[in-house]
């Protein structure tokens, strides 16, 4: 009944930013980019390395972190992550999307900070706020551009995988 | 779905310092809107178009504002499934608040500025877009309407314009900066092997 309800709204998640990302099936996760510009290459390298700092182990493969880049146009993001595949009661994830925005001029740094961020979301962080990181050293930030994962994010992975 | 967006707004002044274009407006129909992306891009997304009477205007940011305007929701993935970016849910029919815009540069549709962009009016209270964990929710969710459009009047005053805080807009890329910038000094080691083997993306919903 809930899945079925599930089905007929917009889904989003509703929690904390320690678990207001997408729930991976498992900690171990394949990713694989999709003819990727060398910047979205630098981010999804970035990404994935940040992810293996957590408790979240990863390989090189299709199945699960799927990444995308385009110029995607004027569309008021620079990316995001979402599921294309979700467990029967849509708690758990088997194939997560990231995508990248071409459209907007990042530097070498943000690029790395955005993988780093959508990654982020594919461990089932969600975005964090000045208020709940006082030292600016998150990359699930939105107003700016930090390069990893704090000791708190890598905490909540632990917590919410 | 869960993006990093161009603006995340943590006050009323900024939101509407930043945002181009604010009206009053009144939802009279959504139906679904352009395609983009394809298979090799991850999959087909299809946009939701939502026709906003305008009410009134309190900022136009150098526009003409159309009396009905198209504004753009996501949306549906490739599966068919319905989704919404971060906290902003789809516009019904009949929702009537304020709507805080930008124009795509590229087509003749509107969006939210960011999906914290819409505050409805249901039952004279205001009902925020943002993420009710962050900053800008609290200031903006639960106030009267008179109470809310009071603070965007006074915002908005010729008057009181050097207080408003302005966020810089971004910049589109060039086709030399989409193919690479120049790195930072930012060092980080990168994974051997490649990735990106121009292999066909997993179909979806998996089989596996």
């Amino acid at each position: 009944m809930s899945a079925a309800f599930a089905l007929c709204l917009p889904f989003t998640a509703n929690a904390g930013h320690d678990d207001n990302g997408t729930d991976p099936d498992n900690r171990s996760q394949a990713v694989k980019g999709f003819n990727l510009t060398a910047n979205g290459t630098k981010a999804m390298n970035h990404g994935k390395s940040q992810l293996e700092r957590s408790v979240i182990t990863t390989s090189w493969g299709g199945g699960d972190i799927e990444v995308y880049d385009k110029d995607y146009g004027d569309n008021g993001w620079h990316g995001y992550a979402d599921c294309t595949d979700w467990n029967a009661l849509w708690t758990s994830c088997d194939i997560i999307r990231v995508r990248f925005n071409q459209y907007s001029y990042k530097t070498s740094s943000q690029w790395k900070s955005l993988g780093c961020h959508e990654f982020g979301h594919t461990a089932d962080l969600g975005h964090r706020a000045r208020s709940n990181d006082t030292d600016n050293n998150s990359c699930m930030r939105e107003e700016i551009w930090p390069l990893y994962y704090d000791q708190h994010d890598l905490n909540a992975i632990k917590a919410g995988t | 779905m869960h993006a990093r967006e161009d603006f995340n707004f943590t006050t009323v002044n900024a939101l509407v310092g930043t945002a181009p274009v604010i009206v009053k407006g009144t939802v009279l129909s959504a139906e679904p809107g352009r395609k983009v992306g394809g298979v090799e891009d991850g999959g087909v997304d299809q946009a939701r178009n939502v026709t906003l009477r305008v009410d009134s205007v309190l900022k136009k940011g150098g526009y003409t504002i159309p009396s009905t305007l198209t504004l753009e929701e996501w949306g549906w993935d490739a599966a068919g499934n319905a989704y919404q970016m971060e906290h902003l849910t789809w516009s019904q029919v009949g929702d009537t608040g304020y709507y805080f815009l930008d124009k795509d540069v590229m087509l003749t549709t509107w969006r939210y500025a960011s999906s914290q962009g819409r505050v409805l009016i249901k039952d004279g209270v205001t009902k925020s877009s943002a993420d009710p964990d962050g900053p800008l929710f609290p200031l903006i969710e639960g106030r009267t309407n008179s109470d809310f459009y009071a603070e965007l009047k006074r915002l908005l005053d010729p008057a009181n314009a050097g207080q408003l805080t302005v966020l810089p807009q971004p910049v589109p890329a060039s086709g030399e900066q989409q193919n690479e910038v120049p790195d930072d000094g930012a060092t980080e080691p990168v994974p051997d092997g490649s990735t990106d083997d121009g292999s066909e993306p997993t179909p979806y919903p998996s089989s596996t």
